[in-house]
């Protein structure tokens, strides 16, 4: 066993050494999107942040990697790369795992600033409408996107019950992915949202959302029914049921946790993707040592992807928010569903949406 | 008798950087099909945009939703991508 580790993990230590100065580069700059143990003000200087760990001796914290290191007992897993970042997890010297890692680390800060701001920015905004109904200055940029996300994404998926109550639970879930997508375009910033704990947590939020509405609109019963999707209700043979069932339901089952694996990955891989083009960008102007490469190229690029990245970060905001709106629009319908059909039949379809669009081809 | 020929393929391709090429040639093949899926998607929704204008707003909201969902199904075959190059 430990043979084959050897065996495999050599070439991994060795490729970067072997390559010297361009993969020295890369690995330094990305390790700038990871998720560090330091605030970086780089020409200024780094601010360290504290390692806390949970293990069975007990709650240890170290106020930076050097003394993590001094302490004798940690060390941290570099993996064999080498950056002058601390993106390296802490690990213990005599093997025994890490019951929790409660480090406060680049995400953990920058979202919590991305929620204070949010408090003291929409607080005030909030505080402005009750001295005047008339908008000014911040509110008014605040309201339009409020009076979008409520008219646009929220009121056609979402039935009315529900699409009132669950409105704080959307404009929280927009405004808290707008500002931590957005934190990271700034100097000296960091993406929370580009992790994969940050925006799973947030799509687990969704998910648990989900599954409440669903439990509280058809009740135990039909919940548990919509997973053999609606065969207990057609005119077949008991044997085709069963057989259908026995396909259909592992397939819901699977559907059920798609939807915010999807929403996870979706949030992560574009704002990740953006910053690993920028960092691939600036990082040719290195591997090609050459000023014309980093003016004509790297610079003018990079620009424009960051450019892009600001429409993205708005882009992914709301398809986060009208996803969690649609996946959360089916579980809110599914009840109404055999009463609408009973009092929609009779009447004359001339109010009807459709046919009235049609009629005006 | 098959773990063990399994087993020794995947050593040799490991060996071998086959699961690179593979998560390279998995990568294209993705980014196309969302390609081609995303520009259909679009064309038809500007195509009923200019035959309608009356619908572009729930005509946008609805692609935007439907290009994500496609976008899913790329970042799905991405995440196996980067699975068996980071193996």
């Amino acid at each position: 066993m430990d043979t084959t580790d050897s065996i495999v993990n050599t070439p991994h230590t060795a490729a970067p050494a072997k390559e010297g100065g361009n993969a020295q580069v890369f690995n330094e700059l990305l390790g700038h999107i990871a998720d560090h143990h330091e605030l970086d003000f780089q020409p200024i200087g780094d601010v360290p942040l504290p390692y806390i760990l949970w293990d069975r001796d007990g709650f240890h914290t170290f106020s930076s990697q050097a003394s993590l290191i001094q302490s004798g007992i940690y060390t941290v897993d570099t993996n064999g790369q080498s950056t002058s970042k601390a993106t390296y997890k802490a690990i213990r010297k005599d093997g025994k795992p890490i019951s929790l890692d409660m480090s406060i680390t680049t995400n953990v800060c920058f979202l919590a600033l991305a929620a204070v701001i949010l408090i003291v920015l929409l607080g005030r905004a909030a505080a402005k409408a009750k001295h005047s109904l008339v908008p000014s200055g911040f509110r008014n940029l605040v309201e339009i996107l409020i009076v979008f996300i409520r008219d646009e994404v929220v009121y056609p998926n979402v039935e009315q019950p529900w699409g009132d109550k669950l409105m704080p639970f959307f404009l929280s879930l927009f405004f808290f992915i707008l500002l931590a997508n957005m934190l990271g375009l700034l100097p000296w910033g960091h993406t929370p949202t580009g992790a994969l704990g940050v925006t799973g947590a947030l799509a687990a939020v969704t998910f648990i959302v989900t599954q409440y509405v669903g439990l509280r609109t058809m009740g135990f019963g039909h919940y548990m029914k919509h997973f053999t999707g609606g065969v207990l209700d057609m005119e077949l043979p008991m044997a085709i049921k069963i057989a259908l069932m026995v396909i259909l339901i592992p397939i819901e089952i699977m559907g059920l946790f798609t939807k915010p694996f999807a929403l996870t990955v979706r949030l992560f891989a574009n704002m990740t993707g953006g910053h690993v083009m920028i960092v691939t960008l600036i990082g040719l102007a290195f591997a090609f040592k050459s000023l014309a490469v980093a003016g004509f190229m790297s610079v003018p690029f990079a620009l424009f992807i960051s450019i892009l990245e600001i429409f993205v970060a708005l882009l992914q905001a709301y398809i986060f928010t009208a996803l969690s709106a649609v996946f959360i629009g089916f579980m809110a319908h599914n009840e109404h569903e055999e009463h609408v059909h009973d009092r929609d039949i009779p009447h004359p379809p001339e109010g009807d949406h459709l046919s009235a669009t049609a009629h005006a081809v | 008798m098959n773990l063990s020929i399994l087993g020794y393929l995947a050593e040799a391709i490991g060996a071998s950087g086959l699961g690179y090429l593979g998560a390279a040639l998995g990568a294209g093949l993705a980014a196309i099909g969302a390609g081609m899926g995303i520009s259909r998607l679009v064309s038809s929704a500007i195509e009923s945009q200019a035959r309608q204008p009356e619908m572009a707003g729930a005509l946008r909201a609805t692609m935007i939703i439907g290009a994500a969902l496609i976008e899913g199904i790329a970042l799905f075959a991405l995440v196996i991508c980067i699975l068996l190059a980071v193996k």
